[in-house]
């Protein structure tokens, strides 16, 4: 193959790629963030939150609203097996145990589970 | 798309020289002090530019890693099984050449993929779940293809031995405690000291090299390659434990008599497509199928399809870029090459690669490079093809599959 044909074909590939990202950025959808972290962001940067209306304060051409969202904590857990079982991420589980030290951080030795 | 990204993806090119160029440096190494910082540098920067840069530098890699392989005879794992026909090439005169060839591979093989990625999105869960159970045996089969193809039955038995004992080695070496990273020692010692060491022990003269477009193949050869190129090295990325050394004997054996030229040009192809195969299996089976790619999946978190197609095109747009980087890279080398004492740079590389693999590994992988430099001189005695000592791959993922 000729250099010039591979530099062509390379030059095309990259101006896909570019054209690409254009049509990315342009239709790009903003994902949903946690208000801890739209409180963080830089003045004038764009966000999209979730959450729930808490309260609503209406003025003749304004709307104040209070928007909650339910914090989400992680907890590791221990499960010593005495049978196999299959549990799936996504799941919804309801735990009970103990709860113990490890290197520092709390975690809870289960006794019982139970999927719901 | 903003400022932030581009750079990022621009300086992830950068680094994609460095450790294309540099044996034993590994894009899987810089992504790993990458992830070590991470939590620095995602209060500055954002996860998509980070992921920007890791793909950008796994792309550019693919692109120059070849140039060490031709040049210098130390190839990395990822193309070691062309260490032996583009050092042909360079004392052809055509190391040039030989980049261009894996190249032209791997960019075609690219754009390939890319096209036809919405089919592979669709078929990749199927093709995986029908094919898992039977990649063992399809494997043994492709072995014992490969044993039976050749001329007499003194050249079956020779073929074989050396599958059986690099398998066997290959064993050895995964069962090793201690030893993280045995590809390095192992693969380097089978297709690269032992490369350099046949070099200096015929003290090789590299001639003066020519920048030309004399090597002209048959269109049916060059497509056969590129088709087998993206075929093999996307059924491949679907797999663990395999590689696209792999990917290169299935590639290799589905393509038929392709020659050293189109064997070249399907290597290339096959080392961008498993890159790019990685965030494929990453969006379908949720399998990340190297380590830049596996902690671009963690910086990232969700990697859905928006993030795919940003991917998709960083891998273009990277592609493009390292077509131009290799090509300028290797006029340098075709330049440089010749007027240094080769035998003595094929020393300093053998002591450099020793250096590295001893940090890297230990003791312990030093002796496996030693064990496996050994092993990979035993082909050449014998008048055989090198291919063979992948069986230190190929074995155990037979193992796996099957037991």
């Amino acid at each position: 193959m000729k250099e010039a044909t591979l530099l062509k074909i390379a030059f095309i590939c990259s101006a896909s790629g570019i054209v690409l990202l254009f049509f990315l950025s342009s239709s790009a959808e903003l994902k949903p963030v946690l208000i801890s972290e739209a409180e963080k962001a830089d003045m004038g940067k764009e966000v999209k939150i979730k959450g729930v209306v808490l309260s609503v304060d209406n003025t003749d051409k304004l709307c104040f609203l209070k928007i909650g969202q339910q914090k989400v904590d992680t907890i590791e857990v221990l499960l010593f097996k005495d049978h196999d079982f299959d549990l799936q991420k996504g799941q919804i589980v309801e735990i009970t145990g103990e709860i113990s030290d490890y290197n520092g951080k709390r975690e809870i030795i289960a006794n019982r589970l139970k999927v719901i | 798309m903003n400022l932030e990204f581009l750079c990022a993806l621009i300086l992830g090119c950068a680094t994609g020289i460095f450790t294309g160029i540099t044996p034993g440096v590994h894009i899987n190494l810089v992504s790993t002090i990458l992830f070590s910082v991470s939590p620095f540098l995602l209060s500055y920067y954002s996860p998509l530019s980070l992921a920007s840069f890791i793909f950008s530098m796994s792309i550019t890699h693919t692109f120059i890693d070849f140039i060490p392989t031709t040049f210098l005879g130390a190839p990395d794992s990822e193309n070691s099984i062309a260490a032996l026909p583009a050092h042909k090439m360079l004392l052809e005169a055509k190391g040039y050449e030989a980049v261009k060839l894996s190249s032209a591979g791997a960019i075609i093989c690219l754009a390939l993929v890319v096209v036809i990625s919405p089919v592979i999105l669709f078929s990749a869960p199927i093709v995986f779940n029908f094919l898992q159970d039977y990649i063992g045996y399809i494997l043994i089969v492709i072995v014992c293809f490969m044993i039976l193809r050749q001329e007499d039955n003194k050249n079956r038995l020779l073929n074989f031995f050396i599958f059986l004992l690099s398998g066997v080695f290959g064993l050895v070496v995964f069962g090793l405690p201690g030893l993280e990273n045995p590809l390095l020692p192992m693969l380097s010692g089978l297709f690269g000291v032992s490369t350099l060491l046949l070099s200096v022990n015929e003290k090789v003269k590299v001639p003066k090299q020519e920048i030309t477009d004399t090597i002209k193949l048959d269109k049916k050869t060059f497509l056969k390659s590129i088709f087998a190129g993206t075929f093999s090295g996307g059924i491949i990325s679907l797999f663990p434990g395999m590689g696209p050394s792999q990917a290169a004997i299935l590639g290799n054996q589905l393509s038929g008599k392709i020659g050293d030229y189109g064997f070249i040009i399907l290597v290339g192809g096959i080392g961008t497509v498993s890159m790019f195969m990685s965030i494929i299996t990453l969006l379908t089976i949720d399998k990340a199928r190297n380590g830049a790619i596996v902690v671009l999946s963690e910086i990232v978190g969700n990697f859905g399809q928006q993030e795919f197609l940003l991917m998709a095109a960083v891998a273009l747009i990277a592609g493009g870029i390292g077509v131009f980087l290799s090509l300028s890279i290797a006029k340098t080398f075709s330049n440089i090459i010749p007027k240094v004492n080769y035998n003595l740079l094929c020393i300093s590389i053998i002591f450099f690669v020793t250096i590295l693999v001893s940090y890297l590994t230990g003791i312990i992988g030093f002796l496996v490079l030693l064990t496996s430099t050994a092993i990979g001189l035993i082909p050449a005695q014998l008048n055989l093809a090198r291919n063979q000592a992948m069986g230190c791959l190929l074995l155990p993922v037979i193992l796996y599959f099957i037991l």
